[in-house]
């Protein structure tokens, strides 16, 4: 995870990560309204800060209410599921373990969370 | 393993960092040497300056590719920055590398031999009296830029 507080904005880690998750912040928003940004835009802004380095935290914020994190909930196929790797009696574990399930260059070490099952 | 391909995040700025790095670097060994051997001095001691000077303005087009330049500190204010980051090595060592590049370049000018520091001092300054006895012809350092006055 990034802490936007913390980042420089040197883009160093977009360049040294294998799976290409990262993206530079380059500019906060494309405003529906031209130079004002509405109500809705200014709430999902929060916590984003231009000039810095941002890659996928499954939600965090979303996670500690009890809620999934917003691809998988808004997913209208259900191909996205969400849950927890470490308990091997979870759903999610049986889903991995029944479809064989894989993960992407798992060989460079970097203990990957994300899995794609295709049968 | 991991395909080659044109890196896209870094724009220009870095582009002619690494020009101006290059050349300063170069440029002050070089100095360095002629310096070292006592070769060409007027040469050898304008080398020694612009070397650092170019590789101090080869880290402000560095700071133009930062997203937030006012966090810039965050280089040197991390506890263990030598462990992983090789941004916060070059950061240190650019630094490093410019305060010391014009300690010793500064010192061969005779504008600034003044200075209370110089191991420079010779019967040519005449402000330099109090520190003369103690420099004169000690160090390795003041018998080498003694010669390129």
């Amino acid at each position: 995870m990034v802490d936007p507080t913390k980042c420089i904005g040197c883009k160093y880690c977009i360049l040294a990560c294998p799976y290409d998750s990262r993206r530079f912040l380059r500019v906060l928003g494309d405003y529906y309204a031209f130079n004002h940004p509405t109500p809705y835009e200014v709430r999902r802004q929060n916590g984003f800060e231009k000039g810095t380095v941002v890659n996928c935290d499954f939600c965090g914020g979303r996670l500690a209410k009890g809620r999934l994190p917003a691809c998988v909930e808004t997913c209208p196929a259900q191909a996205r599921h969400f849950g927890d790797l470490e308990d091997p009696r979870s759903g999610l574990s049986r889903l991995i373990a029944d479809h064989r399930g894989r993960s992407l260059r798992e060989e460079l070490g970097t203990k990957p969370s994300v899995y794609y099952i295709r049968d | 393993m991991i395909n080659p391909e044109r890196q896209q995040n870094w724009g220009w700025p870095a582009a002619i960092y690494v020009f101006l790095a290059g050349t300063g670097g170069g440029v002050f060994l070089l100095s360095l040497i002629l310096n070292g051997m006592g070769w060409y001095e007027p040469v050898a001691r304008i080398g020694a300056l612009i070397g650092p000077l170019l590789v101090w303005m080869g880290t402000l087009f560095l700071l133009m590719d930062l997203g937030s330049v006012a966090k810039v500190y965050r280089l040197f204010s991390s506890a263990s920055p030598f462990r992983t980051s090789w941004m916060a090595r070059g950061a240190w060592i650019l630094t490093a590398f410019v305060i010391c590049g014009l300690a010793y370049s500064l010192p061969l000018f005779r504008i600034v031999s003044m200075a209370p520091l110089n191991p420079n001092i010779n019967s040519r300054t005449r402000l330099g009296s109090p520190c003369r006895s103690a420099f004169r012809g000690r160090s390795r350092l003041s018998r080498l830029s003694l010669r390129c006055h």
